[in-house]
């Protein structure tokens, strides 16, 4: 394994996204080569650190700025007494929507003021162990207060990382296709709360689809 | 490039690969599990019983040779106490906080120096690690290509090379170039 190689599955690797075969090349290379551990230990104290600074470490509005783009065209001018009639409309919908009423109790999520506690557990429901073709959609169970689910399918290449606010994900024709009978694919689900604090991680969990 | 047996240190394998092999344990196991660091001795010590009792012939690199005698022994302890493993199996992806890790200060160190990097190393470390987004879809959050999210994690780490490098953190080398 070339030291270029290696850099690049540094990260696939500390976060288990390597199968079985690259970790173990990727582990035999390490063991051998001292720069090469260097960097991967140096990167897995990043990686704890980051954990432990929290969710608060991105600045303030920052993904949601970049969302919008830069080169998003600016909005056309609007007469004021259509901007104005607007604005009472969305006031009046922002009242209806967010005025406080009875709900669950919030779920505490921090234990000392960074130690993640986790909410309850995420259980897959499909796919699991042999199935007859390729998976239509894969599915999970909810969490409560999650507002986002991040799926991540091993096995095919590249690894395959969806992030949606549904309890499934639907496999279009063409994803469909990537997946080979008789191989075995491992899937993931993490539940994280608006504020990207994670929730709740699935067991790691394998299927194969039938010859 | 394998060496003769006879020519190998066994102070300095030790050294050398004591933090390896905690590595690649405690990545085995999961970064939570208490055990790593008795495996990690186990593992030291079975290498030099067997590099003294001319186990190792030198056709493989000393890395691989010991490298194996870790997977083995992983695998062993995973058989025996596949109970109290069930609690790590979904811990497995997921890196330590706290004190679990290492000395507290030193992480609250590296920690301090990680919210001080500019918002841009932030933004990305905040997606890429904490929320473990793939490249892929980091980038697609904040504009950049996959490549230049690399480029900012590497970027990054090396702004706090210093840092880490004071740390000695537990799977680090000791030696500091």
């Amino acid at each position: 394994m070339r030291h270029s190689e290696f850099e690049a599955k540094i990260d696939d690797y500390l976060l288990g996204r390597l199968g079985e075969e690259d970790a173990g090349r990727f582990e035999d290379h390490y063991f051998n080569c001292s720069d090469c551990f260097r960097l991967t230990a140096e990167r897995a104290a990043l990686q704890a650190a980051v954990k432990s600074a929290g969710p608060a470490l991105a600045s303030p509005g920052s993904v949601e700025e970049a969302r919008r783009g830069r080169s998003q065209p600016k909005p056309a001018r609007i007469p004021f007494r259509w901007a104005a009639a607007g604005a009472m409309i969305l006031g009046l919908a922002a009242i209806v929507l967010f005025w406080p009423r009875p709900g669950p109790e919030p779920v505490v999520l921090t234990r000392n003021g960074s130690d993640v506690v986790r909410g309850e557990s995420l259980t897959l429901v499909t796919p699991l162990g042999a199935i007859p073709k390729a998976p239509g959609k894969f599915a999970w169970n909810p969490v409560a207060g999650a507002a986002e689910y991040t799926i991540v399918v091993e096995g095919i290449d590249p690894t395959w990382t969806v992030t949606t606010r549904d309890l499934f994900i639907e496999v279009s024709g063409e994803n469909a296709a990537r997946f080979v009978p008789g191989k075995s694919y491992s899937w993931q689900v993490k539940a994280f709360t608006s504020q990207g604090i994670r929730l709740a991680t699935s067991v790691k969990t394998a299927f194969r689809i039938n010859r | 490039m394998a060496r003769s047996p006879e020519a190998l240190d066994l102070d300095e394998i030790a050294a050398r690969f004591r933090p390896i092999i905690g590595l690649k344990v405690r990545r085995a196991l999961g970064w939570g599990c208490p055990d790593w660091e008795d495996i990690t001795n186990e593992v030291l010590a079975q290498a030099i019983a067997k590099i003294r009792a001319g186990e190792f012939r030198g056709d493989s690199s000393i890395g691989t040779f010991i490298y194996t005698i870790t997977c083995r022994r992983v695998i062993d302890f995973v058989r025996d106490k596949t109970k109290e493993l069930g609690r790590f199996h979904s811990e497995t992806d997921v890196l330590p906080v706290s004190d679990r890790f290492a000395k507290e200060e030193q992480l609250a160190e590296l920690t301090a120096a990680v919210r001080a990097l500019p918002p841009k190393y932030r933004d990305v470390l905040d997606l890429y690690y904490y929320r473990e987004l793939s490249r892929e879809e980091t980038g697609r959050r904040i504009g950049l290509t996959p490549t230049q999210v690399s480029d900012r994690v590497h970027y990054a780490q090396k702004l706090l090379r210093n840092v880490l490098r004071r740390g000695r953190f537990p799977f680090l080398p000791d030696s500091h170039d």
